[in-house]
């Protein structure tokens, strides 16, 4: 019986080793834009509320956050934009959080070619960071980190979209109310970050 | 068979695989995080906002935790330029005193008026995040921290509040109420002293 109990401990003894990162020159490239979406405080932001709004509104909306604004976005990295152009693109990336948040918290009925233009252009925003980031660090391979970063920031609004649809479904007006709160925090953190850039 | 499951439950409990450093960021972001909550003034206020907006009812319910982040905002950006907010300790002070008392006595009032002495704290303890966010480690991440902590709070309020549909409840929470206001009174009394 004793050697069961020891089993285990030699199990640990026996690991092999742990690859957490595969090694490819070219993932890192990708890696980059894909993550960038995750880190860039500002991304976070407007497309974390990007898809609150589109589980907030009707279909026609959803459909037009999800699937055009990243899509716009991905064509607008693509333009040649100079690498000066950084820190202005940033801003309008959290003026365009501040804006979709605001929209969200009101959740006042609105058009929806209203609603569908300002996803739009929210996708102006991220996509300019894209663009005059990859201007600026030219070792990229822009075709690696241009799909990388529309994936990143489709993945981005979907799940937000689809835990937001899915908590609206399951708990219908406290799960309207928990999204307007969270706009709020949408809201103050990207008046804070515009604070920052001005300080 | 008790050995067998010890040497299971050391495979259950292994200890935490760091596999990336903590960088300037995630210390951002903890820093940010913690800095509500370290603060006890800060936590008594922000659970009596959520407290006290259960109390009132619906719309207040979600109307006073949607404006506090959004005036702390405010007051964290007159915090961040470094526009001075004289009192901002005893505003804070202040803030658990008369939200304790409101608790306490349940007082219902007018949600506009509830929103501005909500609003009115919240610059103060925006005020006060602002002032530090300059220096943290990594400012963007550590404003989002405090944000998030604050809402985290007001969220633990809420649900605190929502005894309130319970007479044990109700009393508990009054008592509670008492007791963030004594917090706020000491708070208040070492500040002016």
């Amino acid at each position: 019986m004793r050697w069961r109990a020891f089993a285990p401990a030699l199990l640990f003894a026996l690991a092999g080793d742990a690859r957490a990162h595969a090694f490819s020159p070219d993932a890192g490239h990708f890696y980059n834009g894909l993550m960038h979406a995750f880190i860039d405080p500002g991304q976070v932001l407007i497309l974390l509320g990007l898809g609150l709004l589109a589980a907030q509104r009707d279909l026609v909306t959803a459909r037009t956050v999800v699937i055009g604004m990243p899509l716009l976005a991905l064509i607008v990295s693509a333009l040649p934009v100079p690498a000066d152009w950084l820190p202005t693109a940033e801003a309008g990336v959290l003026l365009g959080a501040g804006l979709v948040a605001l929209t969200v918290v009101l959740a006042r009925p609105c058009a929806a070619h209203w609603l569908q233009g300002l996803a739009l252009v929210s996708a102006l925003g991220p996509g300019l960071v894209n663009a005059a980031e990859l201007a600026r660090a030219s070792w990229l391979v822009p075709r690696l980190y241009l799909s990388g970063a529309a994936l990143g920031i489709f993945m981005l609004v979907m799940s937000s979209f689809v835990l937001a649809s899915t908590a609206r479904r399951l708990f219908g007006a406290l799960a309207e109310l928990a999204m307007r709160v969270l706009a709020s925090w949408l809201l103050a953190g990207s008046l804070l970050l515009l604070a920052l850039r001005w300080a | 068979m008790l050995r067998i499951a010890l040497a299971f439950a050391l495979l259950l409990s292994p200890l935490f695989g760091h596999a990336h450093e903590v960088t300037d960021m995630g210390r951002g972001f903890v820093s940010g995080f913690m800095h509500p909550l370290l603060g006890l003034d800060h936590v008594l206020a922000m659970l009596a906002v959520g407290i006290w907006g259960a109390q009132l009812g619906r719309p207040a319910i979600w109307v006073l935790p949607v404006a506090f982040p959004m005036m702390m905002a405010f007051g964290g950006v007159l915090g961040v330029l470094g526009l001075p907010f004289p009192g901002v300790e005893v505003g804070i002070a202040l803030s658990a005193l008369v939200l304790g008392v409101l608790v306490a006595l349940r007082k219902q009032i007018a949600l506009p008026v509830a929103m501005v002495v909500v609003g009115i704290f919240a610059l103060c303890h925006g005020h006060a995040h602002g002032t530090e966010i300059p220096e943290a480690a990594n400012p963007a991440t550590f404003a989002l921290g405090f944000v998030l902590a604050t809402g985290a709070l007001h969220t633990l309020g809420i649900g605190l509040g929502l005894f309130n549909d319970f007479r044990r409840g109700m009393q508990l929470l009054r008592a509670g109420g008492g007791l963030i206001a004594l917090g706020g009174l000491y708070y208040l009394m070492l500040q002016v002293r």
